[in-house]
């Protein structure tokens, strides 16, 4: 029994002695609050569920930051380093913003996402009204960002599609400015998902302040009329139709996030233009510990550190269960992959070295010519493994085509670069499983085989960042309990092409007549889905029928 | 006998002429000279605002506050305008805004808090609700529809216990004033009548008061609400209005529609009420002091002087109270080295004009309710 006590307490005291530097370390690590509260309606850190911010919280923690609530009648503790606002639905009084200007006029850093004004989240419309509170004079003048008035609509958009924030959903592009924040994402011009922005545009360099636009689109427009939106107030008029109208609506490159940095006091500020990106269940959604939109993950990480204002060597590394080879021209970014067809100049037709590497998405390739070139690589794979080239893909800066024995193509979604090196990135649908790549040519002088390549391209473990092109184009997601069948035609007759999870996320080509079934396509499959189990951001009627 | 009278006349005519001389002389200079010494500013910033309506600094007309900057100036401080469009600087030691009439904007609100919570020193010189040149209600409002209290104040009052009333301190017994028909806004000259006064209720254990020894005069004020109770802050009164003025908060029906009986769920109890309040933050060290008439520091009314243009003011013991703010606000001892004389008015062949509350000319638009930033 004593020696059952002894034990016990040298336990005890083990314990302690391995909690206390954990928990000082908790402690001691800079101070995130978040302003939450009824009188705001805001977000909430321990709300885990759809619109809650436990997956931010846990980011910032994860850099080793501690977490606290306030309200926002509260003042901001002097030691925090980071304040946080999301997803106010109620009226942002002038008083809250001067605390959180009080905040930044001391150094502190602060990180704003708001919703358009009187955007339906179906239970309510957003009633932040922002543009009275003071904000967006005060952050133009001294931060050089523009919080701009209205909600970003894409041409698929329909009135009915606005009434439920599910089918808001679109993808917006790093900026092409460098920052260090977006910086990897364009390198593989990884996209981010929204749910509906209201424009931010950065001022660039400024009296006292520098500011970077983050994210843009082009796709779409601005609408400025809050009236498009419908209500769930019975004495609220009916929702007007959206129309682009000038001047009042902007058209063209719209950024919907932005950061600053005041030289005067030090602040720093992130502004975003929609709050579902860097929500638990929307742009911060994990499914067995892992991203599913990557993109928002490593977005939502970069900026806390910047925010934190960590060294950035010590920022999180990109996670590495994702392909981030960026096809822009530069090599650096294969360096970090040990791919196979480090190939000699005997077995290139065209002299020049050649490294390929394939995904669950892609096939990727990289050429160093070894002489000047008219850019064009011809591809030979062996498909059905027969030691002999069935697949020819001919790709150059304008056009990238594909022969097989059926025919000829355009391959709209494959991506070149041409740059210090060759790259390219062809859509995994069009090469099974084993493809083989039996002969590479690097320009289009003729030249006679000189021997069979004929290797197998390795696959990594890796995964695609995103499967989907970046254009403009109506997106669905499939949603089911279960595994869905992609079928070759518009009906249940017609053959299974594959089998697709929930959460896949396709461009809707076309439609069969009736209506029912529509026909999908990303970087892995292509094939006809029935349209009960999409989930369309816009309206799947105004797509082309297209005959099976 | 009567030869020894007249003899006795001639011999003491001019002593009499003397003596009544020295009595005439002694009853124009009834007070005799005051003397203060300033606060030493040496090497102190302070940044005046210009971009509400206020009382400018450089306006030397009875309209402006020259006069006191030239105080300023002699006490050794450093005046700036300050540009609302970047943060308040941080070399400011105090911000002065010399009764702003339009409101300040949220963004001003905004930097002025960031400025005051971090241990910043703010005079905050407020004007009543005054009638317009048309009828409506003109000047900076700190509530809204609904009662509550907004802008600067908003912020003020839970972290400093210090706050202005929307209201106007009148006197209460009218019946000697002329008031106008419907048809006619009355002229300031007759508002003046119902809101000029000087006061000798004041908090005498201040270090802001210290010195004052006599009236202190007002031209229109507007009551000053403060939290004396335990805080984390203390909130102390300095000036109170003369014992039964109240505060109207119906002041256009009032002074158009005819005299109205205080209302005692509207209108601020006439018990101690405050025209001047200070405060400080013991957790941030920032201090404000707010003031609820402008006038009393402007050339024309409480730094007036006579003859016009002299050093001769009419009321040394504004001149004592504005001094000694700024010197509480900065932290900034007397220096003995820098004495100012307050030479008693003598009178002048013109009369020397004596303003009206709102000094400064009203607008000549529609005065609108309600924020006007809003």
């Amino acid at each position: 029994m004593m020696r059952h006590r002894k034990l016990y307490l040298i336990l005890v005291l083990m314990s302690l002695v391995l909690v206390a530097p954990l928990h000082a370390q908790n402690e001691e690590g800079p101070l995130v609050v978040f302003i939450e509260g009824r009188a705001i309606d805001s977000s909430t850190v321990t709300n885990r569920g759809q619109i809650g911010t436990s997956a931010l919280a846990d980011i910032f923690r994860a850099l080793g930051a501690r977490v606290q609530q306030i309200a926002p009648t509260d003042s901001i503790p002097e030691d925090a380093q980071v304040a946080v606002l999301v997803r106010p639905l109620r009226t942002v009084r002038p008083a809250y913003i001067a605390r959180l200007w009080a905040h930044l006029y001391r150094g502190g850093s602060v990180l704003l996402a708001f919703d358009p004004e009187n955007f339906f989240l179906g239970g309510q419309n957003v009633n932040s009204r922002l543009s009275r509170s003071g904000l967006p004079e005060l952050l133009r003048e001294s931060y050089g960002i523009q919080i701009g008035e209205g909600v970003i609509i894409e041409p698929q958009y329909t009135q009915a599609s606005l009434s439920n924030l599910a089918n808001t959903y679109s993808l917006v592009y790093p900026d092409l400015v460098p920052n260090p924040v977006t910086d990897p994402l364009r390198a593989v011009g990884a996209p981010i998902w929204i749910w509906g922005a209201r424009p931010v545009s950065a001022l660039g360099l400024g009296y006292d302040s520098r500011s970077y636009p983050l994210l843009y689109t082009d796709v779409g427009y601005v609408e400025s009329d809050p009236a498009i939106f419908p209500s769930n107030n019975p004495n609220a008029p009916p929702a007007v139709p959206f129309a682009f109208d000038t001047p009042a609506d902007m058209i063209g490159r719209i950024n919907i996030a932005a950061i600053s940095e005041n030289w005067l006091s030090g602040g720093r500020v992130a502004i975003l233009g929609d709050s579902e990106m860097i929500l638990n269940s929307f742009g911060l959604l994990q499914v067995n510990n892992r991203p599913v939109q990557v993109g928002n993950y490593v977005f939502a990480q970069r900026l806390a550190a910047w925010l934190l204002r960590l060294p950035e060597e010590e920022w999180p590394p990109l996670p590495r269960e994702f392909t981030w080879l960026g096809i822009d021209g530069e090599p650096e970014d294969w360096l970090a992959y040990d791919t196979i067809l480090n190939v000699t100049a005997a077995q290139m037709i065209g002299r020049g070295e050649l490294r390929a590497v394939m995904d669950d998405a892609y096939f990727y390739a990289v050429v160093w010519p070894y002489a000047a070139t008219d850019d064009t690589l011809t591809f030979l794979f062996d498909t059905n493994l027969d030691r002999e080239a069935d697949l020819t893909v001919v790709a150059n800066a304008t056009e990238v085509t594909i022969e097989t024995p059926e025919g000829r193509s355009t391959i709209t979604d494959a991506v070149m670069a041409i740059g210090e090196v060759i790259e390219f990135r062809l859509p995994r649908r069009y090469l099974p499983l084993n493809a083989r790549l039996d002969t590479v040519y690097v320009g289009t002088a003729e030249r006679p085989r000189t021997g069979e390549l004929t290797t197998e391209v390795r696959t990594l473990s890796t995964v695609a960042i995103s499967p989907l092109p970046r254009r403009a184009s109506t997106l669905v997601t499939m949603v089911s309990t279960e595994r869905v069948n992609l079928r070759t035609g518009p009906g249940t007759d017609f053959p299974v092409r594959a089998q697709v999870e929930s959460g896949a996320v396709f461009e809707a080509l076309g439609r069969s007549a009736d209506g029912d079934w529509i026909l999908v396509q990303n970087a892995r499959h292509e094939g006809w889905i029935a349209e009960f189990l999409l989930l369309p951001n816009g309206s799947l009627q105004r797509l082309p029928v297209v005959e099976s | 006998m009567i030869r020894f009278r007249i003899l006795s006349l001639q011999r003491f005519l001019p002593v009499a002429l003397l003596a009544l001389s020295m009595i005439v002389v002694s009853s124009l200079r009834s007070e005799p000279s005051a003397q203060m010494l300033l606060p030493d500013l040496s090497g102190k910033v302070i940044y005046f605002t210009e971009d509400n309506n206020e009382a400018s600094l450089f306006d030397r007309s009875e309209y402006g506050m020259s006069r006191f900057a030239g105080l300023l100036q002699l006490a050794g401080a450093q005046l700036f305008p300050l540009d609302w469009r970047r943060d308040i600087p941080p070399d400011a030691d105090m911000v002065f805004i010399g009764g702003a009439q339009d409101n300040l904007s949220n963004a001003q609100v905004g930097r002025l808090w960031a400025y005051l919570s971090n241990g910043g020193r703010v005079l905050f010189i407020v004007d009543p609700l005054a009638v317009g040149v048309r009828r409506g209600i003109v000047g900076m409002q700190f509530s809204d529809e609904n009662g509550s209290t907004r802008g600067l104040f908003e912020l003020t009052w839970p972290d400093m216990g210090i706050r202005a009333r929307d209201d106007v301190v009148i006197r209460p017994d009218v019946g000697d004033v002329a008031m106008p028909s419907e048809l006619s806004v009355p002229t300031i000259e007759e508002q003046g009548d119902l809101v000029y006064f000087g006061t000798d209720r004041y908090e005498t254990s201040h270090p802001i008061l210290a010195g004052v020894e006599n009236e202190l005069w007002f031209f229109g004020a507007r009551s000053v609400e403060f939290d004396a109770s335990i805080q984390p802050f203390q909130a102390s009164p300095l000036v109170f209005a003369p014992e039964g003025y109240y505060g109207e908060t119906a002041y256009e029906e009032y002074i158009t529609g005819g005299p109205l009986p205080f209302y005692s769920a509207e209108d601020t109890n006439p018990n101690t009420l405050a025209i001047a309040a200070a405060s400080e933050n013991l957790a941030t060290g920032a201090r404000i002091v707010v003031v609820g008439d402008r006038e009393f520091l402007t050339n024309g009314a409480g730094l007036q002087t006579s003859p016009p243009n002299t050093t001769n003011f009419l009321y040394p013991d504004n001149v004592i109270f504005g001094l000694n703010i700024v010197g509480w606000l900065l932290e900034a001892e007397p220096n003995p080295e820098a004495e100012l004389t307050f030479e008693p008015p003598l009178p002048t062949a013109t009369p020397t004009p004596f303003l009206a509350p709102t000094a400064t000319p009203l607008p000549d638009t529609e005065a609108t309710e309600g924020e006007a930033n809003e």
